[in-house]
């Protein structure tokens, strides 16, 4: 079964020496006797897991499914509101040079450009509210 | 006079701290919400709460108007305003007093005297306490003040700080380098302070780089007494916001615990203080220490000083309004207490806010572990307030069993179905500068300077259970409770009618 965790995809077995406990709570046997819980919840297709400290977040990869992992530094790396579009459509940008400026839970943001290159297209405008990962700007970087 | 009943003009985990310090005060409780917070923790714990019309802040939490018809319409004789939203804006205070109503804080004179960080600076020059170099930005038109905070920039030098002169939390702040970031940082500082304080207002402040922030509680009554009740160490921050707060410091001197004890008590006297409050002060590493600023409220760091003290601070705050005298003696700190805030939020991505569901929201319990929070388990975080989830708090005999204690304890909450910080603030435990007291403000980017990533020991584990629960249908028994919840109320055969 494939796991996409941190970026990667992996192929993972399903572990021995679990007994349900609940919906959420699981016992993990540790060998000599010891064990510990573990909690477990799938909130869309994320299985969430905590063990001892340790959190992740980890999301199941349906059979034959194609993955865009990349994503884009273009994107709405949250949701929020557009507060500011620094650049229009055909601008030259420079690595670096803000694009957009958003906010979410009070704090603003600015989308930079991941290289140099060309603004293709700008999506939004100021006001505009956005789910995080949408795409805010088409963007190519110069050869 | 007695208070008898008290509105909370606020939400989430503060107002839940209050209403429940007015509940062993025996004293009724009005909140007030916003529809998005129809379902939150702090309305089920008032007696009652009363729907304010409209989808912005500003037509909820910062309405003046429509909290104090509130006020009056639900017969509450005061108004406590938490911190945020209304917490430091003078003319609301002066409100409430208008339409005879108890403000819980400082007269609105102290307020102005200290909210505006630069009318403070200047007021504190004069009561003889030390303040950090910098330069006002007169009021006028954008253009007018990106040329004065240009002008300032020369005389105060690089690198500076932008301040909201309204400010506070962080809001409004822009830490810059050189000349070149300057007009672009002023604007965003000039923007977030008119969106989080309805004033764009900002200054320029000389940045003091690794110094440390040490704070100092204040308590005063209307009987002319003004004590302090020690300080707190809140160096770790990021972005300007505080992760990891103590007390005591663990750096300061019985002597210097007294001057700046002393120079924060003279600071609330120069204003005629009356109420809780807070002297800020950055402290070098030469033993030298400048007044930042006056925070006129009830702090989020609180419960570190009330952990060590005994005090209750939000309980003394309703005392001292309702014109009692303050019920805590002298000064006796005694053991270690720390806070750590826990924020939904993407620490490797940058301190990134996270929303999402708290599917599963379990926080750790047993002796000397305390949590302050506004939500429970099936709560959503959502991105229209502050992403702070929970403040947990820890106390122990000795700093170093404070510690443990903090590390025990964050590995037992469990918090799924949203990204937070909890794996980093347990990091922070077994960092070598947390364990030896070497913190300073600027520690996190420091130490961190590529950014922070998760450990990764358990991984395998982890997915090893996650695969288990996919194959084992773990998920399908959750929908199968939620199935069940459905199912017909008994409560539905009821059919009582009138004759």
């Amino acid at each position: 079964m494939e796991f996409e965790l941190k970026g990667e995809i992996l192929d993972v077995e399903a572990g021995e020496g679990i007994e349900i406990l609940d919906s959420n709570r699981l016992r993990i046997d540790l060998g000599q006797g010891r064990s510990c819980i573990a909690h477990a919840v799938k909130v869309g297709d994320d299985w969430w897991i905590h063990m001892q400290g340790r959190t992740i977040k980890a999301r199941v990869i349906e059979a034959g499914a194609n993955i865009d992992l990349a994503g884009s530094a273009c994107n709405a790396p949250m949701p929020g509101t557009i507060i500011e579009v620094l650049v229009t459509a055909g601008q030259q940008v420079g690595e670096g040079e803000a694009l957009i400026t958003m906010e979410a839970m009070k704090m603003e943001h600015r989308i930079l450009a991941p290289s140099d290159g060309v603004v293709d297209a700008v999506h939004f405008q100021a006001g505009d509210k956005v789910e995080s990962g949408e795409l805010l700007l088409d963007f190519s970087a110069s050869e | 006079m007695a208070l008898s009943r008290v509105l909370i003009a606020n939400r989430g985990e503060i107002a839940c701290r209050i209403i429940r310090a007015c509940v062993e005060a025996e004293i009724e409780t009005v909140a007030i919400y916003a529809q998005n917070d129809a379902g939150s923790l702090f309305i089920e714990l008032a007696d009652q709460a009363v729907l304010l019309e409209g989808d912005t802040i500003a037509e909820t939490y910062l309405n003046q108007d429509a909290i104090i018809r509130v006020a009056i319409d639900t017969g509450s004789d005061a108004i406590h305003p938490g911190f945020g939203f209304l917490s430091e804006r003078a003319d609301f205070a002066q409100a409430v007093r208008n339409n005879d109503l108890i403000w819980i804080g400082p007269s609105p004179q102290a307020m102005l005297a200290m909210g505006d960080k630069m009318a403070a600076r200047i007021t504190m020059r004069a009561a003889g306490v030390p303040v950090i170099p910098g330069e006002e930005i007169k009021p006028g038109d954008e253009e007018a003040a990106l040329e004065a905070i240009e002008s300032a920039s020369h005389s105060v030098g690089y690198p500076l700080l932008l301040k909201a002169t309204a400010g506070g939390g962080g809001k409004g702040m822009r830490v810059v380098e050189d000349s070149s970031e300057l007009i672009e940082s002023a604007r965003a500082a000039m923007r977030e302070a008119a969106h989080s304080f309805g004033d764009s207002r900002v200054f320029v402040e000389r940045l003091l780089t690794s110094s440390r922030h040490v704070e100092i509680q204040i308590l005063a009554d209307s009987f002319g007494r003004t004590i302090h009740l020690g300080e707190r160490e809140c160096s770790i921050q990021r972005r300007h916001q505080k992760v990891f707060e103590e007390s005591p410091s663990p750096v300061l001197s019985a002597e210097l615990r007294e001057a700046m004890g002393q120079a924060a008590v003279d600071a609330a006297k120069a204003v005629d203080f009356v109420g809780a409050g807070t002297v800020e002060f950055l402290l070098t590493d030469s033993d030298e220490f400048f007044f930042l600023e006056m925070n006129t409220r009830i702090q989020v760091e609180h419960p570190v000083t009330e952990m060590v003290t005994g005090v209750d601070i939000v309980r003394e705050q309703l005392r001292i309004a309702a014109g009692e005298e303050m019920s805590c003696g002298e000064l006796n700190m005694k053991g270690h207490a720390i806070e750590v805030r826990l924020y939904a939020e993407d620490v490797p991505a940058g301190f990134l806010p996270a929303i999402g569901p708290l599917s599963i929201f379990r926080p750790p319990i047993g002796p000397g572990v305390r949590l302050d929070t506004g939500v429970r388990e099936g709560d959503e975080v959502t991105p229209e307030y502050d992403p702070m989830i929970a403040k947990l708090i820890v106390w122990a005999p000795s700093r170093m069993e404070a510690l443990q204690k903090m590390r025990r304890a964050l590995d037992d909450f469990v918090v799924l179905g949203c990204i937070t910080n909890l794996a980093f603030l347990r990091d922070l435990c077994d960092h070598p500068r947390v364990i030896s007291g070497d913190t300073k403000t600027d520690m996190i980017a420091i130490e961190w300077p590529n950014g922070w990533s998760a450990p990764s020991d358990l991984d395998e584990d982890m997915l090893a259970i996650a695969a288990f629960g996919e194959t084992r249908g773990l998920h399908k028994r959750v929908s199968m409770a939620e199935g069940e919840a459905k199912a017909p109320s008994v409560f539905a055969q009821i059919s009582r009618r009138f004759p």
